[in-house]
């Protein structure tokens, strides 16, 4: 795991939109902060990639996706791992998602909003999952 | 003069509040992820003119552009704008094709779909490849592989039969199934996107076809959708 005040944070982004993890990709790459190392289509592939070899420090996670969703893979995530950071990265999200997401300890942020709220999410969620672990 | 009483106008005001809500969301909730990525792409391509050399950054511009004109061409349609409609003429299709194009098209494998038998439809290939792509879209988004679809002619019809194996469909889900905009129990449960459009707009084209529409519950879980068309 890298230290989030020396090194790159690793992410992995995980969205069951083709372009829209291409997007993210292209931009979270581009900041010198971050190096994005893995991304899934689905919450059964982000879990793979959590229980692999070298997992990422954290993860931008979007709530509807098929197969397992993001709530559930968060949830899984942060309890078999619970110094990975948890970013979910929703379109819209109502009372409920806030609940559910605040919850299982993520920091949430809106996809309409600027990437720099995505990137300074990351850094908290690290950050707090470290201390928290 | 109606005789409708104070409470009545007040119930249906509520009602028709209560649908325009659920409209606005649905449709607030599939395009806002478009909608990012294209800004998001458009602001790449405009702080670094050099990505623009990327083919993958411009291929995901042209299908982000064309998933956002097919969402709305989805609402018109379905909404029932005659506008919108194809307009190609019939001509004779081969099914077997058509619906191995439209998984290969859906980036799915081979090996998630059978086809049995065989047909041919004297139908308009724009329409035709609408109504495909939302029989493969609703069976790769809210089912399970293998999905089988059977194909065959009777009484002057050609008959597309999509099995696609998933969730269990309760009652409200199949009697709601063509109203616009509506969303199935699974589907909100597993918190899928999807705005609830994709049969209504088969059954437009399929009328618009000279064809029909219907669906039943699949033994074991799931969904078959029957499609028929004109058969040349």
């Amino acid at each position: 795991m890298s230290d989030p005040l020396s090194e790159p944070l690793r992410i992995a982004v995980v969205d069951d939109d083709f372009d829209f993890r291409l997007l993210l990709r292209v931009q979270l790459d581009a900041l010198p902060e971050l190096s994005v190392v893995a991304d899934a289509g689905d919450g059964e592939e982000a879990v793979d990639i959590a229980r692999g070899e070298d997992p990422p420090d954290a993860f931008v996670m979007d709530l509807l996706m098929p197969k397992m969703n993001g709530f559930e893979a968060i949830d899984v995530i942060r309890k078999e791992y619970p110094e990975i950071g948890m970013v979910a990265y929703t379109a819209v999200a109502g009372a409920y998602a806030r609940d559910q997401v605040s919850r299982l300890g993520a920091e949430l942020v809106l996809k309409s909003g600027d990437p720099t709220d995505l990137v300074e999410a990351l850094k908290r969620s690290v950050e707090k999952a470290r201390s928290a672990s | 003069m109606s005789d409708t009483s104070p409470d009545e106008v007040e119930r249906q005001l509520a009602e028709l509040d209560a649908i325009r809500r659920r409209v606005m969301n649905v449709i607030g909730h599939a395009l806002r992820t478009p909608m990012a990525t294209l800004r998001g792409l458009v602001e790449v391509v405009a702080k670094n003119p050099e990505a623009a050399k990327q083919e993958e950054l411009t291929d995901a511009l042209v299908r982000t552009t064309r998933r956002l004109e097919r969402l709305l061409d989805d609402v018109l349609v379905a909404s029932d704008v005659s506008t919108r409609l194809p307009t190609a003429s019939a001509r004779e299709v081969d099914l077997v094709q058509a619906v191995r194009t439209a998984w290969i098209e859906a980036g799915q494998d081979d090996e998630g779909l059978v086809i049995e038998g065989s047909a041919r439809a004297r139908v308009g290939n724009d329409a035709l490849r609408w109504i495909l792509f939302h029989l493969v879209d609703n069976a790769v988004r809210y089912g399970v592989q293998p999905v089988t679809v059977a194909l065959g002619e009777a009484d002057g019809m050609a008959r597309i039969e999509c099995r696609s194996p998933g969730p269990e469909l309760n009652e409200a889900d199949l009697r709601n199934a063509f109203e616009l905009f509506y969303r199935g129990e699974a589907a909100v449960m597993k918190n899928t996107s999807g705005m609830g459009v994709g049969l209504p707009v088969v059954a437009r084209l399929a009328e618009h076809s000279g064809g029909t529409v219907a669906i039943d519950a699949l033994e074991g879980g799931g969904v078959v959708t029957v499609v028929e068309l004109p058969a040349p």
